[in-house]
């Protein structure tokens, strides 16, 4: 559980504890590394905690193939884009607001959490491969039946694939999960790419 | 209103959303700090932590439910929610009780 210590670290990417049920990002990767055993019911229990997880477990495959691309022996990830990908992450496990589903019934109140959107959203990084994306915001009054929302979302990328290709497959990606599974009048997807991944490009200090 | 929590109530509905199309899982309704307060008091044998995570209060003969679940990304979550009401509806239904408001939310799209 998250005690006074592990606040500073949560904090320096702009969360709070709560965020994670309690828990911090730290201990999330020990127990993914472990494999999830022994199992952990304060995490599996927790919505916010398994949002983390799986964006942890694209981040870490990204992270390792870039490990494995270089023949240098454990090279440090640029901490700038890991720390970006990591607070969207964490910003997913924050319910948020709460997104109306509509139903026939008119004693049936349906709805879906922001956090479980942007976790949807973040998800379109599997269909891209080498894709990763930071922070996710869905701007507008998404609590009200068709009102016009935007999707504002941040990405990293690998060096080599033409950008522009990219954030096309990427907005088409993510404008199919939307629509297949929220009701939200999306009036546009905008994508910023905020960092271009080129291993061959860190320091040697970066090296260790 | 008369609140009053239906265990068994619970736990039917909590199989029968388990077991609804799409459903992945079930997580306990409410906020972090009546959890983290319930896991507590489960940790110092105040409760066995095995309480329905679906909540249930009965007012006379009609009842109102509140549930979180994850539902699977392969099918359509507006879909698969809306089955997951008619799932309720049906456990409801059998046990003679009035749906008097049920309150479902997605709270994780788990992907496969």
């Amino acid at each position: 559980m998250t005690d006074e210590r592990d606040a500073p670290e949560l904090r320096r990417l702009g969360l709070e504890p709560a965020d994670l049920d309690g828990h911090t990002i730290e201990q999330l990767t020990d127990y993914l590394d472990a494999g999830r055993m022994p199992a952990d019911p304060t995490i599996d229990d927790s919505a916010g905690c398994r949002l983390a997880l799986d964006a942890l477990e694209r981040l870490h495959a990204v992270t390792g193939r870039l490990m494995a691309d270089d023949e240098a022996a454990e090279p440090e990830a640029d901490e700038s884009w890991v720390d970006r990908v990591l607070s969207g992450i964490v910003l997913d496990a924050r319910s948020g607001r709460r997104i109306p589903i509509d139903s026939p019934s008119p004693v049936a109140d349906l709805g879906i959490t922001e956090g479980a959107v942007r976790g949807l959203v973040r998800a379109a990084e599997n269909s891209i491969p080498g894709v990763l994306v930071g922070r996710c915001r869905l701007d507008g009054d998404i609590e009200q039946p068709g009102a016009p929302v935007r999707v504002l979302l941040d990405a990293s990328v690998p060096y080599g694939d033409p950008i522009s290709d990219v954030v096309q497959r990427l907005r088409a990606e993510v404008g199919v999960r939307l629509r297949a599974h929220t009701e939200l009048n999306v009036t546009g997807i905008d994508i910023v790419i905020r960092d271009v991944r080129d291993p061959s490009s860190w320091s040697e200090e970066d090296r260790g | 209103m008369t609140e009053l929590q239906q265990p068994s109530l619970a736990a039917q509905i909590e199989s029968a959303l388990r077991s609804a199309p799409g459903v992945r899982s079930v997580y306990r309704s409410g906020s972090l700090v009546s959890n983290l307060i319930g896991r507590g008091a489960a940790a110092l044998g105040l409760g066995d932590g095995d309480e329905p995570l679906v909540a249930v209060m009965r007012d006379g003969e009609s009842a109102s439910v509140e549930a979180s679940i994850a539902v699977d990304s392969a099918q359509s979550t507006t879909e698969t929610v809306r089955s997951a009401q008619t799932v309720v509806e049906r456990v409801l239904g059998a046990a003679g009780v009035e749906m008097s408001e049920i309150r479902l939310t997605v709270v994780h799209v788990q992907e496969p």
